[in-house]
């Protein structure tokens, strides 16, 4: 399969997660659900559209397994909150957690790449990019927990159970980050001339941008 | 945060040895709001007061490299 049908299959993935996400908003508003789960499932659906929206207007094309990342955690959690699944299904906690955090640092990954080939000053290398990684998904994963403690406090809210299950989403969260820098390692180990711009297609603007930004005056 | 991240875990396992009500089953339903609300503020409050303190550090810290870099330049160009 190669990059051209890679991409046609990615919008029509996030075209069905869409929709399916918008139905399922429409379905619970329907049914007199409150406003929380209806704009979660807008909002989500919404997401599910924006890799589509940057792929056609030639901003970026996003990789095809970053964007089903993207897609599926975002899918998760907004169908999980529409369908109570957080509540009714004890492991789905889990399984959003991974996924998300997957994502978070495949997104820190692709972020420090970018650093690293726009800015003249900065080299991470292979294990670098490995620990970072690790460390930001952690300190994001730390940064959501307060989040929902903040939100628990202010609002009143359920968004943090228990202590243990603080700890459940810290280990998964740990596990996909994890995951990502290990894969990222050896990935970086086998492809020693990646080029995220290359991959990512980038829009010369914004390549133009970045080498501004960064100091890089070719 | 990585500090208050395996803080969290050390208070997790101190709280549940202290005999504090940690799991979601014991927490469950409004009638359990004030517990649920202590016990996860005993455990969630140095990481949320480190969040801050982060930003708050990494805004210093890129003051203070900036103006180390500045200086520094000064100095370059002094010897040229």
């Amino acid at each position: 399969m190669n990059k051209h049908q890679k991409g046609i299959i990615t919008d029509i993935i996030c075209i069905i997660f869409t929709i399916f996400l918008l139905l399922t908003s429409i379905k619970y508003h329907l049914r007199g659900g409150d406003g929380y789960h209806i704009y979660t499932g807008l909002i989500t659906s919404f997401i599910c559209f924006i890799p589509f929206i940057l792929r056609r207007t030639k901003v970026m094309a996003f990789p095809f397994w970053f964007t089903m990342s993207i897609l599926f955690a975002v899918f998760f959690h907004g169908y999980g909150s529409l369908r109570s699944l957080y509540d009714r299904v004890i492991w789905y906690d889990i399984i959003t957690h991974i996924v998300s955090s997957i994502t978070v640092g495949l997104c820190t990954f692709y972020a420090l790449m970018v650093v690293e080939k726009y800015d003249n000053k900065i080299s991470f290398g292979k294990n670098g990019i490995a620990l970072f990684i690790i460390l930001i998904s952690l300190t994001l994963s730390i940064y959501w927990e307060v989040f929902e403690l903040l939100m628990d406090v202010i609002y009143e809210t359920t968004m943090q159970y228990s202590p243990c299950d603080t700890i459940g989403d810290m280990v998964s969260n740990s596990i996909g980050g994890l995951f990502v820098a290990l894969y990222m390692r050896w990935f970086l180990g086998t492809h020693p001339d990646y080029d995220v711009a290359e991959e990512f297609e980038l829009h010369p603007k914004l390549v133009n941008f970045a080498s501004q930004y960064g100091g890089q005056s070719d | 945060m990585i500090v208050s991240g395996i803080y969290m875990f050390l208070k997790f396992i101190s709280l549940y040895t202290l005999g504090y009500p940690v799991f979601n089953h014991e927490l469950q339903g409004s009638a359990f709001y004030e517990e649920r609300m202590e016990v996860n503020t005993l455990m969630m409050l140095p990481p949320a007061v480190a969040t801050f303190a982060s930003v708050v550090f990494a805004l210093v810290l890129r003051r203070w490299v900036k103006k180390t870099e500045l200086s520094h330049r000064a100095e370059v160009r002094a010897d040229e």
